[in-house]
């Protein structure tokens, strides 16, 4: 088995470093012979791939413990799921499974290759390959998924608990395809630059892909903050982690691209910023990845210190460095053939949106990289708190979900003044009566307020826009995708400002009061199971003297493993009760427990839910420029 | 294992290196053409436009035949053509 996996990627090496070469002579050479030979060469180095992690799985579901990787993320008593979610739990298997992703979309974008395509179908061909030659360069030579244990096991160490949940299923699955989607963008964009060709066929297929990437990097930070705020039981879902922080810089920079390509289809503007924001987002997506794996930076998420760090910072580098070098050599064939008209026109709206975003995005990333820029600067490592990141993202994340509101009244090219106000009028009316009704039931400071009229504003605004008969179906997706954004805004808002938390130790029999809730400690149930120990703190609930039944929260010891936290929800519309176990005394037979009141959570993901059905309701709509949907690739 | 790699590793550069010796040496301009094709569809949308005014109306024969021209000037595949040849809709 560790002979053939390796030999497998060992010739898929080889072979996309063939690939990468020929598909670049190809496009030089306007040679349909090159052509045909890359094209099988990259075949067969997705066979390979595809092989390899057959294998992988194979020896994960047979528990073949003579592979170090699969000693080390599984062992006997592990689900089949949770065996298979193993596949990408560690270092080496993710980076096969990110290799995998990268061969299926390049092997699927080469197959659907057509005439309209042929022109940058090899350059960009011969740049997805050189990715995939990177990747499993550092397969082969640095992080081996079928290097062999050198002594033998009966049991395998496991899978880390906390990894042990549905969302971890499928959150890096979904986030790796988002990471791995955007390299198709910058492949497309490269290959436009080198041949100078930006035909409609190409920015069909540069919008849907970059659609693609944008719709799967949101459902992977939806669930990767799903997973937080059930597993890690601290009673969030965003901690400004650098891992966390290091998805949310390509969906931010992303989004505006997702703009920039809808601005540059309408109005045929700012072509050069559109392709800036490709390269930014990918660069990205690399970045997180090096973030990630090299053990620069500590996280819970983080793979820990590895050798991998140099190489992606190579990688990248060579990416941004290239870019702008092919940006510059090409900016005579940059020239957008129209410009913004006015300042009331929607398009200034999208472009100070782009700067917002923008702004956030150089916020973030300066607070992710912090400890290794003090440590460069001083000598030690200083890292900012949440405070710092809240500082920044609650002015400009206003700013932007304001804007949202605007440009859903503004028109293209001109807006009429009158016109705009006389629509904002209702929607501005709305959010004051909005803000005071707040400030009248629950005063908490002048950024909750803002943030519940802006809510107000930009919701009504664009459930006004929607008011109107919609002919064009792309625009109303669009609607669909703000009104899915908002209410996640929403969420955000309301958990963040308006929640309340407890913090009791409970006797037995006690009685905890939590309007609108009561809870009864009945005492805490011992589990012993073949993996783990389990302590739980059983509660009986009540709301107006109703009983809602058992509420309970638990610590799950696993060996070798850091004691896990089960926490207690209760969902409704309006709120979550939150119930945090934080220890037990077992002398005193007391258990320390938290509470908290987290209002409108569950309309995050509501609101993340519409989002993504919106954006794929937008992925299946035609191109603007009369492109039809199979044009694009 | 070995041999099996050495065989595995020899085929895969047979199938891979197979094209450049069999493909007819016209087809290295196989490039130019589809460039020349696709500089003409884009260029075209009157054309084009015509095409489709022909298929709504619903007249079959003018459309076998214009398909059956394109498809021989340009020996490409007709359900190609037809994505390419969508009028513009703003």
């Amino acid at each position: 088995m560790a002979e053939s996996g390796f030999t497998l990627l060992a010739m898929a090496l080889v072979l996309s470093l063939y690939a990468s070469l020929v598909f670049g002579l190809a496009g030089i050479r306007k040679s349909y012979r090159f052509y045909a030979s890359a094209r099988r060469a990259n075949q067969l180095v997705f066979a390979f791939i595809a092989l390899a992690s057959v294998l992988l799985l194979v020896a994960l579901l047979n528990r073949d413990f003579s592979l170090e990787y699969v000693a080390h993320y599984s062992n006997r008593s592990l689900d089949l799921f949770y065996t298979i979610a193993a596949f990408w739990a560690g270092q080496a298997g993710s980076l096969l499974f990110w290799t995998l992703l990268l061969a299926v979309f390049t092997w699927y974008y080469a197959r659907r290759a057509k005439p309209t395509h042929l022109l940058f179908h090899p350059p960009a061909q011969a740049v997805l390959n050189a990715f995939l030659f990177f990747f499993l360069y550092l397969l082969v030579f640095k992080s081996n998924p079928f290097k062999p244990l050198p002594f033998g096991v009966s049991d395998g160490v496991g899978l880390n608990p906390l990894l042990q949940n549905p969302a971890m299923i499928f959150h890096p699955p979904t986030l790796y395809i988002g990471f791995v989607a955007y390299s198709l963008p910058f492949a497309l964009a490269i290959a436009a630059l080198l041949q100078r060709s930006f035909s409609d066929a190409w920015l069909a297929s540069l919008r849907r892909w970059s659609l693609f990437a944008w719709m799967f990097l949101t459902i992977g930070n939806l669930l990767g903050m799903q997973w937080a705020y059930v597993e890690l039981g601290w009673g969030g879902y965003w901690g400004w982690d650098p891992v966390e922080n290091a998805s949310l810089l390509p969906w931010l920079t992303g989004t505006a691209l997702l703009h920039a390509i809808l601005l540059f289809e309408r109005r045929r503007v700012m072509q050069t910023w559109m392709l800036v924001l490709v390269v930014l987002t990918f660069a990205l997506t690399i970045f997180g990845t090096f973030v990630t794996r090299s053990g620069l930076i500590a996280s819970v998420h983080a793979f820990g210190v590895s050798t991998l760090g140099p190489a992606f910072l190579i990688f990248l580098s060579l990416i941004l460095v290239g870019s702008v070098v092919l940006l510059i050599a090409r900016r005579s064939s940059l020239q957008s053939t129209s410009s913004i008209e006015t300042w009331s026109a929607k398009e200034s709206g999208f472009l100070v949106g782009h700067i917002l975003m923008l702004a956030l995005a150089a916020g973030v990333f300066i607070g992710t990289l912090m400890p290794a820029i003090s440590e460069w600067l001083v000598g030690r490592q200083l890292t900012v708190t949440e405070d710092y990141y809240n500082r920044i993202a609650r002015p400009l994340g206003l700013a932007v979900f304001f804007l949202i509101g605007i440009c859903s009244l503004a028109l293209w090219r001109r807006t009429a003044l009158r016109r705009f106000f006389r629509n904002a009028l209702a929607p501005m009316l709305l959010a004051g009566a909005g803000a005071l009704i707040s400030y009248a039931l629950a005063p908490h400071g002048l950024w909750a307020q803002v943030g519940v009229a802006v809510f107000i504003f930009s919701f009504s605004a664009v459930l006004f826009s929607l008011r109107r008969p919609l002919a064009d179906r792309r625009r109303m997706l669009a609607h669909i995708t703000h009104i899915g954004v908002l209410l996640f805004f929403a969420g955000i808002l309301g958990s963040s400002t308006y929640y309340r938390e407890k913090t009791v130790a409970a006797h037995q029999g006690e009685e905890i009061d939590f309007p609108p809730y009561r809870l009864h400690y009945q005492g805490m149930d011992t589990i012993n199971l073949p993996d783990r120990h389990i302590e739980r703190a059983v509660f009986y609930l009540y709301r107006a003297d109703r009983s809602l039944g058992m509420f309970h929260s638990e610590k799950q010891r696993v060996a070798d493993f850091q004691p896990v936290t089960e926490v207690g929800i209760r969902s409704t519309l309006t709120h979550d009760l939150y119930l945090i176990l934080g220890s037990f005394d077992a002398s005193t037979e007391t258990a320390n427990i938290s509470l908290l009141y987290n209002p409108l959570v569950i309309w995050i993901w509501i609101g993340g839910a519409i989002m993504v059905l919106g954006t794929l309701g937008s992925f299946f709509q035609r191109h603007r420029s009369g492109q039809t949907q199979k044009e694009a690739i | 294992m070995i041999l099996l790699s050495i065989l595995a590793a020899l085929a895969a550069a047979i199938y891979v290196l197979a094209p450049l010796f069999t493909e007819p040496v016209d087809l290295d301009i196989r490039f130019a053409a589809e460039r020349q094709k696709l500089h003409l569809f884009t260029h075209s949308n009157e054309f084009a436009a015509g095409i489709m005014k022909n298929r709504k109306q619903a007249h079959p024969p003018a459309q076998i035949d214009i398909d059956r021209l394109l498809q021989e000037r340009f020996d490409l595949n007709l359900k190609d053509l037809r994505n390419t040849f969508t009028p513009r809709r703003d």
